[in-house]
């Protein structure tokens, strides 16, 4: 069995196991729920972004009316709403380093949407910044 | 001209997050004017709102995976610049996760 597979049954299986221990638990649902709705709305914002500038180009009135970035606006508006209602819950501290994933993700996400390389160079760059965020982050 | 949108949306939201700060003091949840008399608040949201707008327009120029790591640069100018102007902290266990940031951005540059 390939090292990859190994490693997402082990995180799959962790998952699962928390969020077993965690089934009647309502706030722990809406507070993780909330973290991990604010990070796939971030990715979510700027796959839109990306689509936009893909069909415009410069400052025009058309880009900004256009109704795919009124979404992309939507979306990163309501991605801070949750992201502040879930902190009632989720501590800051602990909430704070989850949304570092959301490198890691859009560097795949421009992978696989938009043909972007995944080059050596991208994926340490990724480490150096998520890690810098960690230690930026006072815990 | 791409990297102007860069430096402009990392300059709006770190000016978005010391208004945020600055307005934080004055804010009590149970008298509204306080909110809404707020021009602290205001100016954290207005140049909070704008950001989007840059970000798409540097799109034209970068590939998704750069803009978003650039976005990496504001955790080292927001508490840069709440050292200088809000007078926070600064521990090394942060400057060592700047130049961290720093060295991760410049690898996808």
């Amino acid at each position: 069995m390939h090292y990859q597979a190994v490693i997402c049954l082990v995180i799959a299986n962790w998952v699962s196991q928390v969020m077993a221990d965690h089934r009647l638990d309502k706030k722990f649902w809406l507070g993780w729920g909330g973290v991990v709705i604010t990070i796939l709305f971030l990715v979510l914002g700027n796959i839109l972004n990306k689509i936009i500038a893909n069909s415009f180009d410069g400052f025009s009135i058309d880009r900004f009316l256009n109704p795919l970035f009124i979404l992309a606006y939507a979306v990163l508006l309501v991605r801070g709403f949750i992201w502040i209602m879930s902190l009632k819950v989720v501590p800051l501290s602990v909430a704070y380093p989850f949304m570092s994933l959301s490198y890691p993700l859009i560097l795949l996400v421009s992978y696989f949407m938009f043909d972007e390389a995944i080059t050596l160079n991208r994926v340490l760059g990724t480490l150096f910044i998520v890690s810098g965020i960690l230690f930026v982050g006072r815990r | 001209m791409g990297i102007l949108y860069l430096v402009i949306m990392v300059t709006l939201t770190t000016t978005g997050q010391i208004f945020a700060k600055q307005a934080s003091g004055g804010l009590v949840m149970s008298k509204p004017w306080t909110i809404v008399k707020n021009p602290y608040l205001f100016a954290s949201f207005a140049s909070i709102a704008i950001v989007p707008f840059f970000v798409n327009l540097a799109l034209d120029h970068y590939e998704l995976a750069f803009v978003f790591s650039f976005t990496g640069i504001q955790y080292i100018t927001v508490p840069l610049a709440a050292y200088i102007f809000l007078h926070e902290k600064l521990q090394i266990k942060q400057l060592l996760g700047m130049l961290l940031i720093v060295t991760g951005v410049w690898l996808f540059a």
